[in-house]
């Protein structure tokens, strides 16, 4: 991002001091670590940033952690941001919150370890990046990129900078039974295919224009997507079907559900290296195939299917003769494993170089039914092989002054 | 968000549909004159239903092979971007040639970064800015240097970051010692991309008098460019840059990046 805030570090100063000021003159028991709870000093200091429906989930969510000190919140939605902060204070029980429009008012904030990331998909390259750069951890709700490029200048900034980062896709391990485990542990066999079911690719925005409501910035919603008038759907969390916030379906669902397949069959750090589209004769579903030759469809009749060479799920299977080597939540749930890795600074279940290879296997196959024509991919330069036009796709140029 | 099992049924039904027989055969010029009316049409489904139409033969028309009818089709949009053509159709041409325009889209689109209208200004710098033509960086440099307007030039700058082209550093590191903040920001952002040596011998002069944002965007274009050098061998010249950023008055963040990055280039 190239336009430098205009909050200053003294800025932010004044404002700690006016909220001192402010502060209940009793303070609670729990500020000065008694009665069993985590003192200040050893608090995660973090910031929401994109409170509306889901980020508001994953905020709440943090507030419950005793180690988690959620100190301000932020969103172009005056609605969202009061609620947040609302919210904030009411489990503090104090008016310490601070609200901000302007994410890049809080990256400057010595004071903040941690964000989670709540916006729109177009959003959370420039802000995990931007978050790297001032050294503090991220949690991103997924979809967690929203174009190839931008998964990989994401995962560029957490390495280069030695940052925890943590997706937001609770399901890999939560929603699928022990399926991962079986699957991963062999009791299936070698998987030959899987079916992946989740919604398609997103398309053009052409929602009608409505006056801007009071209390919105709708510059700052839109940030990097090119410009369009306001509609009410994309700030209450419609914006999911319309490309230049999102993949649609594909990714959302998708995320999960590309995310828990490629996992439990143990490709989650590779990626195909042939996408083909539908073609309306020969391929009825979008294939994914790999080096190995296995075959990853996008559909099916349950979330996910597995065919092995000794069993399928859901179906008939062999046993596990023993507990499974493989990664797993270090602390309670998706949220929980962010907070005990920014305290043990190890790698997250859901670490950006796994979130990027489950997005990218989503976009790979939105860009081949956009473009209706298979897609070579090597997994390894992260290139599209042979087709020019279709590379054009891994990245867009961004609107206005804004760039990752 | 939801999708059913029925709604993905659909949405794959759709693209299969889309998929036949489309665009082999289609006079390209009938089909824009016919759909460009609808595509200024007050209902939104006439509207919509215009651009997905042609946007799905452009798409396909991207397609290796089809070199010819892509140009064609780029040269019947690009005669249509000019301030004649009511803005809704200009920007919906433009988001095309963003994804398939070359080098017969350049001139038209390069005059469109002195519009009026600073939609159709910025969407003709995306569409630059992803064309792979050698002149379209040429346009994008030469604009840059020209422009007085502060987000104008930053919003330059960072098209060609985007394309990291390192015919471009020369003038990005003139912008490093620009007196606006914003830009000098940006041009470090851009050197950092481009990522040469050239680029780095300008990050580092600059670092020096940097303060603030500005060391932070030119520290972080450093190490990048430590990055890129180090994974094409040059571990020397990434060494250099490690070494010069780990110092305590660089900050925490940073100082531990270079660190990283000196056990890196020296092989543990």
């Amino acid at each position: 991002m190239s336009v430098p805030v205009s909050a200053t570090r003294r800025g932010f100063l004044r404002g700690a001091a006016s909220a001192t000021i402010a502060a209940p003159m009793i303070l609670p028991s729990s500020v000065l670590g008694a009665e069993g709870t985590t003192p200040p000093s050893e608090r995660i200091t973090m910031a929401a940033i994109g409170v509306g429906g889901r980020g508001t989930g994953n905020m709440r969510g943090l507030c419950g952690f005793k180690e988690v000190q959620m100190l301000a919140v932020c969103d172009p939605v005056l609605a969202h941001r009061e609620r947040a902060k609302d919210h904030v204070n009411q489990r503090y029980n104090n008016k310490d919150c601070k609200a901000y429009v302007d994410f890049r008012e809080i990256m400057i904030r010595d004071d903040i370890d941690a964000i989670a990331i709540g916006t729109p998909d177009h959003w959370h390259a420039i802000m995990t990046i931007e978050a790297c750069k001032h050294g503090k951890d991220v949690f991103c709700e997924k979809p967690e990129t929203l174009t190839i490029r931008e998964g990989r200048a994401m995962a560029d900034a957490v390495r280069r900078y030695d940052r925890v980062f943590a997706g937001g896709s609770q399901r890999v391990l939560g929603d699928y039974k022990n399926w991962p485990e079986l699957v991963r542990g062999g009791a299936l066999g070698e998987i030959k295919e899987a079916f992946v079911a989740c919604g398609g690719p997103s398309g053009v925005c052409n929602l009608p224009e409505e006056p801007e409501p009071e209390g919105l910035d709708w510059d700052m919603w839109l940030g990097p997507a090119p410009w369009r008038p306001y509609n009410s759907r994309l700030t209450r969390g419609g914006f999911r079907p319309y490309r230049d916030y999102s993949g649609g379906g594909m990714t959302d669902w998708g995320a999960h559900r590309f995310g828990a397949a490629t996992f439990a069959i143990g490709v989650h750090k590779t990626g195909p290296v042939e996408v083909i589209p539908p073609d309306g004769k020969d391929v009825d579903k979008l294939t994914f195939r790999y080096a190995n030759g296995l075959k990853i469809y996008h559909g099916g009749t349950g979330n996910i299917t597995y065919k092995g060479t000794k069993g399928e799920l859901p179906g008939k299977h062999g046993e596990l003769s023993g507990p499974v080597d493989m990664e797993r939540y270090r602390g309670r749930g998706i949220l929980g494993d962010f907070v005990e890795c920014v305290k043990t600074r190890k790698r997250a279940f859901r670490d950006i170089e796994i979130a990027h290879r489950a997005t990218t296997v989503c976009h790979l196959g939105n860009i081949a039914y956009w473009l209706k024509r298979p897609l070579k991919w090597d997994p390894d330069k992260e290139e599209i092989i042979g087709d020019p036009e279709a590379a054009r796709w891994l990245d867009r140029p961004k609107r206005g002054t804004w760039a990752t | 968000m939801r999708y059913s099992r029925l709604t993905t049924t659909v949405l794959v039904l759709i693209a299969v549909a889309g998929s036949i027989g489309l665009a082999q055969d289609v006079d390209l010029k009938k089909t824009l004159d016919e759909l460009l009316p609808a595509m200024n049409a007050e209902k939104i489904p006439d509207r919509s239903n215009a651009e997905k139409k042609w946007e799905e033969i452009c798409f396909q028309l991207g397609a290796p092979g089809k070199e010819a009818q892509r140009s064609e089709a780029c040269k019947l949009m690009v005669a249509k971007v000019g301030k004649d053509t009511p803005t809704p159709v200009r920007l919906w041409m433009l988001r095309q040639l963003e994804r398939i325009g070359k080098d017969e889209c350049v001139d038209a689109t390069a005059a469109l970064l002195d519009d009026k209208n600073a939609t159709v200004r910025d969407a003709a710098r995306r569409v630059l800015t992803n064309n792979p033509s050698p002149k379209a960086n040429a346009v994008l440099l030469d604009k840059m240097q020209g422009t007085g307007e502060r987000d104008f030039k930053v919003a330059l700058l960072n098209s060609l970051g985007y394309r990291a082209d390192p015919g471009s550093t020369a003038a990005a590191a003139r912008e490093l010692r620009n007196s606006d903040r914003a830009v000098a920001v940006a041009a470090a952002a851009t050197l950092g991309k481009v990522g040469d040596v050239a680029a780095v011998n300008a990050l580092v002069a600059a670092r020096k008098k940097a303060t603030g944002d500005l060391r932070r965007c030119i520290n972080d274009a450093c190490l990048a460019c430590a990055e890129n050098l180090l994974e094409h061998g040059k571990t020397r010249e990434a060494t250099a840059i490690y070494k010069e950023l780990n110092k305590p008055e660089e900050g925490r963040t940073v100082q531990l990046a270079a660190m990283k990055g000196l056990l890196k280039a020296a092989g543990k």
